[in-house]
């Protein structure tokens, strides 16, 4: 079982997974797989993991490049060469970057209370505005058995941090449900070497703290043979200490307040030869940055709120023409709407998407295309094209290609002042090629994958100085992305033995070809904040489910200076580890897990002048029945 | 900055990374006229001190990272020599370093401070630093570098200008609007005297007649420009702590800043405004403000070199990479150019 977990942690032949009844899993995710690599949580990690969000498994697991200020502050990622803004998330088919924004906040997404799928590389064919390096698709898939089961976790770690899980399931005839309820706390006073002082000395994180709860219903029913629907709701708040760089010598009492409600509903028919799903969402996202130390001209101190609305109609139609081919249609509506203290604004978008998927013992072929008006304006026509082919046994080759874009958000259409409504989408081209070689054999499982992948990306938006000091957003680069990634995992079980090798490396150059900006110096160098390497790799031993369990990372110099020259991040390897064992009874099992973080107490930054913690630890007790 | 790093990944960033070499010291002193102090970053390290020499043309960077490995820190707002010391004032670090003009070597740091911004050595064991949050001039020994005394000022003290044991205090409005100009008996770190002169002083310079000149920016509301309120330029004899004349900037989007003389204190310069404006030169006994500008660019920095009457300016580009800072005679013509650090805003002759 453990073996046929571990085979869904990398790109499959096929994505499709038995999933219970009415549990619908995003049409386009498993449209996508069959061209695309996607990484899945390993079944195997999410047992003996001690809890993590989206952030942190994104760094341990993927080819992404995660920011933030401190574990638990603001996250941002990015992959193969793009921006936070060109990275999308979606919740079971729903867009969730932020409309104000254009980012999702990767820390207030705890990994446990969903079964992630990351797909990498440009589909915006598929998923619209923002999928040009890559997608991360949130669902809740996990399998809810028939009865009433309960789950509970409680976590203990280092820096009084503490996060508590509860979950309820039940399910009967033709209903299911599914509660959750989420809460975590941390003091974040963890200590580092302070080495920009002289003499260098040992400081303490302050204001750092934060707390963050979630709450999520799920409820599910099967309305007859092909016909499912489903309801969900996830409302989660925050309260997040705003700490300054340690350069900074007083501490700073800024505060960052979240609140999310997203809410939809969907209809699934499936029969035979149609396969329909049609959602509608409403998100409702409101935060606020309070600096009680910074006084505002007009009077007071700062207090900026952000509100945004919006709602989401989704329909995906895959119609079978025939055992091998299909005929995949979509379509979306959203309108979204932002008030604050310096925006007020709102913009419309509509698609429609219409292709084709012949798939054959051997090869497996899609083309896509897809259009958007953006507020009343028609974008070019979006196409994506993908291709695999198993030539031989196991080894496959696949390649595909997309024109991609993300339009403006909000913010940069509305912001007071400076806000620029003439914005034009960022748009580009972005293919891959991969090879790769599959196989299960013997209870064992290996997988290999390398992919070279280059972008060309146009109308990159930066805001820049203009007239009396006031900062406007313009498009004004253009990026070319290259890079190759490989992947690999290597598992076997025998008897009471399951060992568990994986690896990944990242390669990637992203350079600033051509700027609008007189003079800018950011031509010719790499993309501020993409690695030119990473690299993760890990190992996982059991036996008779005590679990031995090995991450590291290593992420190389970062440029954070535009010139190429100034200022960067030194590269760096973090090594986590964990012992846990699992002990099953009659009704149920319950997991220890001990987990020790940063093991060699490396000194690290993501963002300069924001230390992250050296060695830390965590005890987790994890049950269900 | 070593850090551990296992064996694998040694070797993996030996192949695939350009893992930057650490900083060697270098064992010659940098050698120039004009130190150029370089904002960086705000929430950054990439406030930088630049060097620059008249004789040659030349500009060394980073010159006091090279000389110590450590980023002087967050917001270098301005520096000031005394002795054989400069004294790099950095604001958001909210602390002064203390470092050896010739060598740079890193001597001392002051601490104390919630928003300096900029120093005014009064005598050779006394110095002045205007803290802007805490509205007070600070008094810092020299000797012991430690501050010694504060004196409650206006809002936003910015640049301060010491005459016959008085020290003028500029008090910028910080946040909102100040219209006052404070002076301070020296000898007794006591305010004596407060002169009302346009919105917002910022800037102060004196005349080859003993005049003071201040430059108010006025008020800026980037929300609702309705409110906002033009700049002007005042005119005060010390003599009497009186405003003699001033002259008001004729549209609410003026908002000049920096304020320098030549060497022979004749001519004024400023900036049209605070981020990107244009080099105007005014006499001292012109009665009317110029209409054409002196020198057209996106200037952030301004500065006029004591023994050459040269003009330095700087344009920061877009804030975020190297600006560039030029130098020009005073006829206005340009002699060179150099990039320095990111947000070029302040110079300082030796």
């Amino acid at each position: 079982m453990l073996l046929l977990l571990l085979t869904k942690s990398v790109a499959q032949v096929d994505t499709s997974q038995v999933l219970p009844a009415v549990l619908v899993t995003d049409l386009r995710v498993k449209e996508l797989s069959y061209t695309q690599l996607q990484l899945k949580q390993d079944s195997v990690q999410l047992l003996i993991s001690p809890g993590v969000n989206m952030a942190d498994w994104l760094q341990q697991t993927s080819n992404a490049n995660v920011r933030q200020f401190a574990p638990g502050s603001a996250a941002s990622y990015s992959t193969r060469g793009t921006s936070s803004e060109q990275s999308s998330i979606h919740w079971s088919g729903i867009p969730i970057n932020s409309a104000a924004t254009g980012i999702a906040d990767l820390s207030l997404i705890p990994a446990t209370l969903f079964s992630p799928v990351f797909t990498v590389g440009g589909n915006a064919a598929f998923f619209g505005s923002g999928a040009i390096g890559g997608t991360v698709n949130l669902a809740d898939q996990s399998a809810i058995g028939d009865g009433f089961h309960v789950g509970i976790s409680q976590q203990v770690a280092s820096f009084n941090t503490f996060k508590t899980g509860l979950q309820l399931t039940y399910a009967r005839l033709k209903w299911k449900s599914k509660s959750t309820v989420y809460a975590e706390s941390s003091q974040n006073n963890y200590a580092y070497i302070n080495q920009y002082k002289i003499p260098e000395r040992e400081e303490t994180r302050a204001n750092a703290a934060y707390n963050q709860w979630h709450v999520k219903q799920l409820v599910g029913y099967k309305i007859n043979k092909h016909q499912s629907a489903e309801i969900e709701a996830w409302y989660n708040q925050a309260y997040r200490e705003s700490p300054t760089s340690i350069l900074v010598n007083k501490p700073s009492n800024a505060v960052l307040r979240d609140r999310n409600l997203r809410t939809r509903a969907l209809w699934q028919l499936d029969n035979n030869r149609n396969l329909v799903q049609a959602s509608y969402a409403y998100l409702h996202e409101w935060q606020t940055f309070e600096d009680p130390d910074l006084p505002t001209p007009s009077g007071g101190t700062t207090h900026d709120t952000n509100i945004t609305t919006n709602h989401v109609a989704q329909i995906n139609y895959q119609y079978k023409i025939s055992e091998k081919l299909k005929w995949q249609n979509g379509g979306q509506a959203q309108f979204s709407k932002v008030s604050g203290s310096n925006r007020v604004g709102n913009l419309h978008t509509e698609s429609l998407r219409t292709g084709l998927a012949l798939n054959t013992k051997n090869m497996h072929a899609q083309a896509l295309v897809r259009l958007e008006v953006w507020d009343g304006e028609l974008l070019p026509i979006s196409p994506f094209l993908g291709l695999r082919y198993t030539f031989f046994r196991n080894f496959n080759a696949s390649v595909n290609g997309s024109y991609v874009y993300r339009t403006p958000t909000l913010n940069q259409l509305y912001w007071v002042p400076g806000g620029n409504i003439n914005l034009k989408p960022e748009n580009g081209y972005t293919g891959e090629f991969a090879l790769y070689y599959s196989a299960q054999k013997n209870r064992q499982n290996i997988f290999v994958r390398a992919a070279l992948y280059a972008s060309a990306l146009n109308e990159y938006i930066q805001w820049v100085p203009g007239a009396n000091s006031i900062w406007s957003p313009q498009n004004v680069k253009q990026v070319e992305i290259y890079g190759l990634d490989v992947n690999a995992t290597y598992a076997i079980q025998v008897k009471q033995w399951y060992v568990a090798l994986r690896g990944a490396l990242s390669l990637n150059h992203a350079e600033t070809v051509k700027s609008e900006k007189q003079n800018d110096q950011s031509v010719g160098n790499q993309v501020l904040y993409q690695p030119k390497l990473k690299t993760t790799s890990g190992f996982t031993i059991g036996f008779e489910k005590w679990y031995v369990n090995a991450n590291y990372r290593f992420i190389g110099e970062v440029q954070t200076a535009y010139d190429g020259s100034g200022n960067s991040l030194d590269p760096y390897g973090v090594l986590d580890l964990s012992l846990s064992k699992t002990i099953g009874f009659k009704k149920g099992e319950t997991t220890f897990i001990a987990a020790f973080n940063n093991i060699t107490n490396q000194a690290y930054e993501t963002v300069p002048y924001f230390p992250m913690p050296g060695r830390n630890f965590s005890i987790t007790f994890k049950i269900n029945i | 900055m070593m850090k551990k790093i296992s064996i694998i990944a040694l070797c993996a960033a030996a192949m695939f990374a350009c893992k930057k070499a650490e900083n060697p010291v270098p064992q010659v002193n940098p050698s120039g006229d004009v130190f150029i102090t370089n904002e960086g970053l705000f929430q950054s390290g990439s406030g930088a001190l630049s060097l620059y020499s008249t004789n040659v043309n030349q500009i060394e960077n980073d010159v006091y990272m090279d000389k110590n490995n450590v980023p002087l820190g967050n917001v270098l707002q301005s520096a000031a020599l005394s002795g054989d010391n400069i004294y790099l004032v950095i604001n958001n670090s909210q602390e002064v370093v203390v470092a050896n003009a010739s060598t740079l070597l890193h001597k001392a740091v002051i601490s104390g401070f919630q928003s300096p911004r900029y120093m005014l050595p009064i005598s050779a064991n006394t110095a002045y630093v205007s803290d802007w949050i805490s509205n007070s001039i600070k008094v810092v020994d020299l000797n012991s570098n430690t501050i010694v005394n504060s004196v409650g000022v206006g809002q936003g003290p910015e640049t301060m200008l010491e005459k016959d044991g008085k020290v003028y205090v500029a008090n910028s409005g910080g946040f909102g609007k100040d219209s006052t100009v404070f002076v301070i008996d020296a000898s007794s770190n006591t305010v004596a005297q407060q002169i009302v002169v346009g919105i917002n002083p910022a800037f102060l310079a004196e005349d080859a007649n003993g005049k003071l000149w201040v430059l108010c920016a006025g008020f800026s509301d980037w929300q609702n420009p309705a409110n906002d309120i033009a700049g002007s330029l005042y005119q005060i004899d010390p003599a009497t702590n009186s405003v003699v004349q001033h002259f008001d900037f004729p549209s609410t989007s003026n908002h000049p800043a920096r304020l320098a003389t030549n060497n022979a204190q004749t001519t004024l310069y400023y900036l049209s405004s605070g981020y990107g404006g244009d080099v105007y030169k005014m006499n001292i006994s012109d009665t009317t403000l110029p209409s054409a500008k002196f020198i057209g660019g996106t200037f952030y920095a301004l500065g006029v070199h004591p023994q050459t009457d040269e003009i330095f300016t700087s344009n920061p580009l877009d804030y975020n990479q190297r600006g560039t800072v030029y130098r020009y005679t005073s006829s206005a013509s340009l002699q060179d150019s150099a990039k320095a650090g990111i947000i070029p805003g302040n110079f300082v002759f030796k």
